[in-house]
């Protein structure tokens, strides 16, 4: 290197790194405190007889799905519409290695050791993954909006193929039951997994929700998250970088795919329960809804939108239907008087998705960057540089191998 | 692969029960005339502002509603004359014209347009809004469980044999008064959209538009109100689709839109996004692969299809579209346009 | 040294390894359009090939072959003896071409805008890194260890280019000039042996130009660089290459030193016309120096 480059980077970066590592540290302990907050509600609920611990179950499942798809659509800026079928691919793996009724029991394809809670959830997450890869491969070439129909296409193809392929996923009669995490000890105290522990289960949950944050971060802010960042900025400068882009795209989707393995054979087990109906549009739509109106890429903007929605659909629309059907009551409005929110569903998911977009693109609680990233100029990609940067006919072995 | 594979049992398929083919043909036909208008919205919008209209499905689903609301105001039954059930189908079918229209462009207006220059994923995740929207809208109005419409064809003309009764054939395919009302319905749309289009002082706007937004602004054209109208005319195809499938299906329901806009979707793609005549001959295709998928698979002969029936149809159908997309993302008439950087 | 590659003729017999990269007949075509047609160009490890041509004259085309944004229609591309594009269709993508060692800038700025300085730099370092994702998981030492030493090589390249302190300014708020030096840093960051600049003082006022020219040849001599050029502005071109081919209507009309160049009947025809070159012809000085004054275009020499 040139004599005139300075070698010393201590003077120019002492400032950043210091006030980076004090911002990592009010992080980290904002998020211990706000875990602790989430790991004290099943005494919270007891102590007040609130009574909502499973639906606050179901809401971490979100969470984590939140969390994964923000991987795809956030930090990739690949905008998923098929995310159910790895949700669904997870709860198909978890149910189809664990349940009595599955097809592989039956026949005795799985070994004893993997018919348990634990190593399946590991094999779903890796399982989901390779999915991710595999669905990933032949559409990440296509541009943006083509993309969000074909993974689409794939979220509509996997719950019906489930659904049909009845002798091995048992059809529309589902897979009951799945195994479950047997009992264990932890400092005295017994986790137990039967349906009434609840709160077992609720912990679970969370701790399966805490460790995907935790590797998310580190994914995010390793040198993989910078190359989605620049992918997701500008493909051709990212390429002409020497970014792979097939790669680093296929990364995103494979790990946001691995998460919804999680939250896939979390739930599964958590429900007993395995049915294609619980895969449908709908359920890509409303991770979809709290992503964005969380804010798309900032990962607690979208814990946040998961909360909220999940919030929202889970238990204020259960609480308020009484009031308002008393209220209609009251007033003689029949509409109101039987009225059931919980139906309202697609008005909200698609009045959250539409408003945002509106009002605040960046979402509730953006990235500072994704803020900035709403009011761009255009941006045209030509079919030729399309069709060259995707060129993945030589991934593993490039043209570039010959002597002259 | 296994495209190539039922690709080569149809062949067979069709030379060896050329009738029952035949028949699948028809219907198939019936059904890509009306998945060729609602393809024709996608690809109106699509060729002038590139978004993926994904409310669209739900335009379509809306005039069904409309149509069957506009049969059911006027009270006719079977019973009154041809002319007053002719008069009450073209009024429905007018009705649900101007009403998807209107609601088309009023989520222009409201949405999208402010969405122009936003990153190209902001109008398209407004649009998957919209259809949620209007999904419910329907349940609101309609309620959620399937409705027939009230009936416009005299029973007895139900099961008429058109080929049997006016050509005096003796053969068991049937072309139905419905079959063919719907083909009479869709072609002179058709020829009526593609002389709006090529003929028309506002069709040539739509298209400087599409070519290039900019360059059309500088020549004087009001783009806004070329894309308007791109909607409008997209609306009211969709909104005569509904008409006709409420007859043509018999019934109604809130998530029709849904499956016939992937549908449609799938067509516009297979035909070459953003080309008119790609979109027809898409919907065709997809409506003859969903009508042979429906019956004809399982019949074919040695039984080695006998497992597959409707419930495969929209795997097959999106796999189709999947395809498309990956190998050959303009479709069957669309080209690459080269840009420089 | 510099100065006797300039002089080398194109066609005579050079050692291979003192050609860095070489072009044989390389086409491109859009649809009928022929935009490059078969161009040859050696540069010779070391020097400073420019690249002129009127507006139109296909070379950001052949520029973007050479990166691997476009595949050619015809002929190939060899860089450090391999062959990196042919036109058969087997053809290197800009990443294989970027981890090879050519980095580039573009014409029309384009860095990662909402990115700051530093981590713009750091994605240039992108194929010098050899972290996993896994490892990343795991945050294994080694990881954290080349995280930290990439960071610090990255402030060095902020700091060489003149954008110290600015490490942490998000990209787009930068100035235009800076925004032009934090692509060369970029760039740069991949140690490439070749540096393609793309028109790298479009839009500088003249000081700036002289500033960023030098700074071309300076940052040539100390790094070791081969630097392929595109310049629309003649003075810079003629300023700092060793040798500049002149492109028209996507043909190659002349090689050589910039003062042949400058005197070529041909490329004064291209620039100006067939009239405007022979009022150009009359006129005698046609300078070349950019530190002495203002150097002239044939433009200015017209008037």
């Amino acid at each position: 290197m040139a004599s005139s480059m300075p070698t010393a980077p201590g003077e120019l970066a002492s400032g950043s790194i210091l006030q980076r590592i004090m911002s990592g540290r009010q992080e980290n302990l904002l998020l211990c405190l706000a875990i602790s907050v989430f790991a004290l509600y099943p005494l919270v609920d007891e102590l007040f007889d609130i009574g909502r611990l499973g639906s606050m179950g179901s809401i971490m499942i979100y969470v984590l799905l939140a969390m994964g798809l923000n991987i795809v659509v956030g930090y990739a800026g690949l905008l998923d519409l098929g995310y159910a079928a790895f949700f669904a691919i997870g709860a198909y793996t978890m149910g189809l290695l664990t349940s009595p009724k599955s097809f592989f029991i039956k026949e005795g394809y799985v070994p004893e050791w993997l018919q348990h809670f634990w190593p399946a959830l590991a094999v779903s997450w890796v399982v989901a993954a390779i999915f991710g890869v595999l669905l990933g491969a032949p559409t990440l070439r296509l541009r943006g909006d083509y993309l969000a129909i074909v993974t689409l296409g794939f979220g509509e193809i996997v719950p019906n193929f489930f659904l049909n392929a009845e002798k091995i996923t048992n059809g529309t009669l589902g897979l009951n039951p799945v195994g479950k995490p047997s009992t264990f000890t932890i400092f005295g105290h017994k986790f137990a997994f039967a349906p009434t522990d609840q709160d077992n289960w609720y912990w679970l949950i969370l701790a399966i929700c805490v460790l995907s944050l935790f590797m998310i971060r580190r994914f995010y802010n390793s040198r993989l998250g910078r190359t989605w960042q620049a992918v997701r900025e500008d493909e051709i400068a990212a390429a002409s970088m020497g970014v792979n882009l097939v790669r680093t795209k296929l990364w995103a989707f494979a790990l946001g795919a691995s998460f919804a393995g999680f939250a896939g054979s979390l739930s599964a087990a958590y429900f007993q329960y395995v049915h294609p109906a619980n895969f449908e549009f709908i359920v890509s739509i409303t991770i979809l809804s709290m992503v964005v109106l969380g804010g798309i890429g900032n990962i607690y903007g979208v814990i946040a939108g998961a909360l909220l929605i999940g919030f929202f659909d889970r238990i204020l629309t259960e609480e308020l239907t009484p009031p308002l059907n008393s209220l209609g009551d009251a007033l003689s409005i029949d509409f109101l008087a039987n009225h059931n929110l919980t139906q309202d569903k697609f008005l909200i998911f698609g009045l959250a998705l539409v408003l945002t977009m509106l009002l605040r693109p960046e979402g509730l609680f953006p990235s500072a960057r994704r803020k900035a990233e709403f009011h761009p100029e255009e941006d045209k990609i030509s079919e030729h540089e399309q069709q060259q940067m995707y060129d993945i006919r030589e991934m593993d072995e490039p043209a570039v191998g010959e002597r002259a | 692969m296994l495209l190539v594979l039922l690709a080569i049992g149809l062949i067979y398929g069709a030379y060896d029960r050329p009738e029952l083919f035949a028949q699948y043909i028809i219907i198939g036909v019936a059904n890509g005339a009306l998945i060729a208008l609602i393809a024709l919205g996608y690809t109106l919008v699509y060729g002038i502002v590139e978004l993926i209209n994904f409310a669209h499905g739900e335009v379509f689903m809306m005039g069904a509603y409309f149509a069957l609301t506009v049969v059911a105001t006027t009270g006719v039954t079977t019973e009154k004359g041809w002319l007053i059930l002719a008069a009450a189908a073209i009024l429905a079918l007018l009705g649900s014209m101007v009403f998807s229209s209107a609601i088309n462009w009023g989520i222009d207006r409201v949405a999208y347009r402010r969405l122009r220059h936003a990153p190209r994923l902001a109008p398209l995740i407004c649009a998957i809004g919209f259809s949620f929207i209007l999904q419910q809208m329907a349940v609101y109005w309609k309620g959620g469980n399937p409705l027939s419409p009230p009936a416009l064809i005299p029973s007895e003309y139900r099961a008429y044999n058109i080929l049997q009764e006016w050509f005096g054939l003796e053969t068991r395919i049937r072309i139905r008064p419905l079959d063919l009302a719907v083909v009479l319905i869709t072609i002179p749309l058709l020829i009526l959209l593609q002389w709006f289009i090529q003929r028309t002082r506002t069709g040539k706007a739509m298209r400087a538009t599409a070519q290039d937004r900019d360059a059309a602004a500088l020549m004087g054209i009001d783009v806004n109100r070329a894309i308007s109208i791109a909607f409008i005319v997209g609306g009211a195809l969709a909104g005569a689709a509904g008409m006709i499938a409420v007859y043509y299906i018999n019934s109604a329901r809130p998530g029709m839109g849904f499956r016939y806009g992937l549908y449609a979707f799938t067509a516009a793609v297979v035909g070459g996004i953003g080309n008119l005549n790609g979109a027809v001959i898409g919907g065709f295709i997809i409506g003859i692969a969903w009508s042979l998928s429906d019956g004809f698979l399982k019949t074919y002969p040695g039984g080695h299809f006998s497992w597959w029936g409707a419930q495969w149809t929209p795997a097959l159908i999106f796999g189709l579209l999947v395809v498309t997309m990956v190998f050959r993302p303009s479709g069957i008439l669309g080209e690459t346009t080269a840009e420089k950087v | 040294m510099t100065a006797t590659m300039a002089e080398v003729k194109p066609g005579a017999h050079v050692g291979s390894d003192s050609i860095i990269l070489r072009a044989e007949k390389i086409t491109k075509q859009f649809g009928g359009l022929t935009a490059v047609n078969a161009v040859d160009l050696d540069i010779y490890r070391g020097s400073i090939q420019g690249v002129i041509g009127p507006n139109g004259a296909g070379k950001t085309t052949f520029f973007n072959m050479v990166a691997g944004i476009y595949q050619p229609t015809e002929g190939r591309i060899i860089f450090e003896d391999m062959v990196i594009h042919d036109g058969g269709g087997r053809s290197s993508r800009p990443d294989q071409v970027a981890e090879r060692g050519i980095a580039r800038t573009f014409q029309n700025i384009r860095l990662f805008a909402n990115m700051t300085a530093l981590e713009n730099v750091l994605i240039g370092m992108h194929t010098r890194m050899r972290s996993s994702p896994l490892g990343a998981l795991l945050k294994l030492p080694s990881v954290s260890r080349e995280e930290q030493q990439a960071r610090g090589q990255a402030f060095q390249w902020l700091a060489y280019v003149g954008l110290k302190g600015k490490g942490n300014e998000t990209a787009k708020n930068l100035s235009y000039g800076d925004q032009r030096r934090l692509e060369i840093a970029r760039a740069l960051a991949s140690w490439p042996h070749l540096l393609l600049l793309d028109e790298p003082t479009a839009g500088m006022n003249p000081t700036e130009k002289v500033q960023m020219t030098q700074f071309i040849d300076r940052m040539r001599h100390e790094l070791d660089l081969t630097v392929l050029l595109i310049e629309h502005d003649m003075r810079v071109v003629m300023g700092i290459s060793d040798n500049v081919a002149v492109l028209d209507h996507g043909e190659k009309i002349a090689q050589g030193l910039p003062i042949e160049v400058q005197r070529n009947q041909q490329v004064i025809e291209a620039y100006l016309g067939k009239s405007g070159a022979e009022a150009a012809a009359q006129s005698t000085s046609v300078r070349h120096d950019i530190n002495s004054g203002p150097a002239q275009t044939p433009q200015e020499a017209l008037q």
